[in-house]
């Protein structure tokens, strides 16, 4: 009797888990569909990596609000590159091989898309970049599966190139970061020069180590070299030193030219870099962002859910993690190849404005806009756009 | 292109005058205690956030950030130096027990730092205005530099060549037995100096961190050059120092121009200090040293 009733209890112990499935479908947590977004959140480009991460959580909230994709909700898997190619492409794997995501917003810089981008493909995972704009991606052989949003490098540098011919400098300087971003950008604009018949001379290439932190010696190179234009290409926190010891030197009556990179209330951290920007630069660039209902709804929304208003590159950030959820819409599921195919047909109005690719994976066409440094009656600096010019 | 050298000599005392003011306790400490400490990096990153503190957070100004980032920097290392290294030699510990704990020491000033101010870079909030002399421009950032560089340089030569005390710290750094078998209270100068020393530390973060900026990494930037100056100095060799630091400067900043006009990245320059380490080191192990074995 004894063990008719334990073979009775272990049979029901045994059953429990059965009977415990059957009964849950109704109410099972449906696994999210996870994007990956690699942004730096740390190092030189940190303080601009915190600010686009909110661009990305803005746009998956609106994506859930929305239904989600494939009928399931969206969720981001944070990683921070660090501003380092090696740590970037670590985190890309750790992205890939340990959370099994299929599409990644990012990388954020153009070396760790160098050092990520064919690991990616490897696996048939999906990245769109919101800012790797080295022209020298598009020579890459994974570049199917790497998408842009924002534009590139030598599209900026075609700008800044109309700049200096509009104004008609003959001795042009340049300083920037030794790195993929800065070299890519001087060659590009150089180039851009020569083939539109500029006449004058690049005087001197200052190629600086953002680890230094000290430009005395640099920058005296490019007073001695008696430019009459500099066009400079930084990060926040090393432009920062830049500005405020060129300031010292009194390379403040020649003319500046910045970029993306040292554009937002960042370089204003230190008076002195503000001082400077206000003072010297005649014109920067950057990445026009979309004119239109699109980017109205999309700053109205991130000013109020953040208390901030977006800077530079949030809104591609933004647009290329809802490029990410149409992509696997379209799909119908969730697995690399198909998202990619998918990606390659995608054309939507996002807050950057219209946003299709060209074969390469970058983005077809856009705006840039030309930005100075103005300082108000209350002595606070801002970024004022000065004009918009399509290329 | 025409090169303004004296712009160039100039850039190069300036970069020396940081290198020397934190190399002087590091030098010293080293030969004292006999071993190289490198929380030394750290106390010039303190130094530069005390001075960050007073002058920009409390708006206090330049001079009482100097003062107090040189007594609290100082106090903070007299406190390492009681509480952990000298406790540790007592005990019998090596040169590289004490290194290793040097270490740690700095690891823990320096993520204690990250905690309190954060690792996002901050700036002085002074503004400096500039001089045109000729060719030359100088901010006045770099008059003080040079100001406060020549003064603790003259003051220290004159204390350690004219007072009772330089006189002991000579005396400890060349033979602590000898010093104290003539009754000189050797531990006393080895806390003075190591008080001083950090002091001064904190002096060139302040310098650092203002014509740049400060992060909790601000020490550890430039305590490679630093190291650079003890050795070619000769350790424990104040007036070698005062040579290697603008021997150092002088190449980092000539670096620069021929890396430029080569074409290459100025991140080499760096190394170009190195380089003068390892020669050094092959040649002259003992540094600039032998030019000034009286001192």
């Amino acid at each position: 009797m004894r063990r008719k009733i334990l073979l009775v209890v272990m049979a029901v112990l045994l059953l429990l888990p059965a009977l415990a499935c059957s009964s849950e479908p109704e109410e099972a947590q449906v696994e999210p569909v996870k994007i990956g977004v690699l942004l730096c959140l740390t190092g030189d480009l940190g303080p601009m990596g915190l600010k686009m991460m909110q661009g990305a959580e803005l746009a998956v909230t609106e994506i859930n609000d929305a239904g989600g994709v494939l009928g399931r909700p969206v969720e981001l898997v944070k990683e921070d590159g660090a501003t380092d190619p090696a740590k970037g492409l670590d985190r890309a794997k750790k992205l890939i091989n340990v959370n099994g995501v299929k599409v990644i917003v990012g990388p954020m810089i153009s070396g760790t898309a160098l050092s990520a981008g064919g690991f990616a493909k490897e696996n048939d995972v999906v990245m769109v970049t919101p800012s790797a704009t080295a022209g020298d991606i598009s020579k890459q052989d994974w570049t199917d599966y790497f998408f842009r949003i924002c534009l590139l490098d030598d599209l900026q540098s075609e700008v800044l190139s109309q700049v200096v011919l509009e104004n008609g400098y003959t001795r042009m300087a340049t300083m920037v970061l030794n790195n993929t971003y800065g070299v890519g950008l001087e060659n590009s604009l150089v180039k851009a020069l020569k083939e539109a018949g500029w006449q004058g001379e690049h005087v001197v290439g200052v190629r600086y180590e953002e680890a230094k932190k000290d430009y005395l010696s640099e920058l005296q190179q490019i007073k001695d070299s008696k430019a009459d234009v500099v066009f400079a290409c930084t990060y926040a926190d090393d432009g920062i030193i830049v500005f405020k010891q060129a300031l010292d030197i009194g390379l403040d009556d020649i003319a500046w030219l910045g970029c993306d990179g040292n554009h937002g209330a960042g370089l204003f951290k230190d008076p002195k870099s503000a001082e400077f920007m206000a003072k010297a630069i005649v014109a920067g660039t950057r990445t026009a962002g979309g004119v239109g209902a699109a980017n109205d709804k999309f700053v109205t929304n991130y000013t109020a859910k953040f208390g901030e208003e977006p800077e530079v590159y949030c809104d591609t950030v933004y647009d290329a993690t809802w490029a990410a959820a149409k992509a696997i819409e379209a799909a119908g599921v969730y697995e690399g190849k198909a998202i990619r195919d998918a990606m390659e047909q995608l054309s939507f109005e996002g807050a950057s404005g219209p946003i299709s690719f060209d074969e390469k994976g970058d983005r077809a066409s856009g705006t840039f806009e030309l930005w100075k440094v103005e300082k108000d009656a209350q002595g606070k600096y801002s970024n004022v756009r000065i004009g918009l010019v399509n290329i | 292109m025409d090169i303004n050298w004296a712009q160039i000599l100039l850039n190069s005392v300036i970069t020396g005058s940081i290198y020397l003011i934190g190399a002087i306790g590091l030098s010293v400490t080293y030969r004292l205690s006999n071993f190289s400490n490198f929380a030394h990096a750290e106390f010039i990153t303190l130094g530069a956030f005390i001075g960050y503190w007073v002058s920009s957070q409390l708006g206090w100004g330049l001079l009482p950030a100097f003062i107090i980032a040189f007594l609290l920097t100082g106090t903070v290392s007299l406190l390492c130096y009681r509480g952990i290294f000298q406790p540790l030699a007592k005990r019998g510990a090596s040169t590289i027990h004490l290194m290793i704990a040097s270490i740690a020491v700095g690891f823990i000033i320096r993520y204690s730092i990250g905690a309190g101010w954060g690792w996002t870079p901050q700036y002085f909030l002074n503004t400096w205005t500039t001089y045109e002399v000729g060719a030359i421009r100088i901010t006045g950032l770099w008059l003080l530099l040079i100001l406060v560089t020549l003064t603790s340089a003259l003051t220290m030569h004159f204390a350690l060549m004219r007072t009772k005390l330089g006189k002991a710290i000579r005396a400890s750094s060349s033979n602590p037995e000898l010093a104290a078998a003539s009754g000189i209270n050797v531990n006393r100068v080895i806390l003075i100096t190591w008080f001083i020393g950090a002091g001064l530390a904190a002096i060139a973060g302040i310098f650092r961190g203002a014509s740049t900026q400060v992060w909790p990494m601000t020490g550890w930037d430039i305590i490679l050059p630093i190291f650079a100056v003890v050795v070619l100095g000769g350790i424990g060799n104040y007036h070698g120092a005062i040579v290697a630091a603008f021997i150092i400067g002088l190449t980092e900043n000539i670096g620069v121009v021929a890396l430029t006009n080569l074409g290459l990245a100025t991140e080499y320059r760096m190394a170009l200090a190195f380089l003068i380490i390892i020669i050094t080191l092959i040649v002259k192990p003992q540094g600039l040293a032998m030019f000034f074995r009286r001192a």
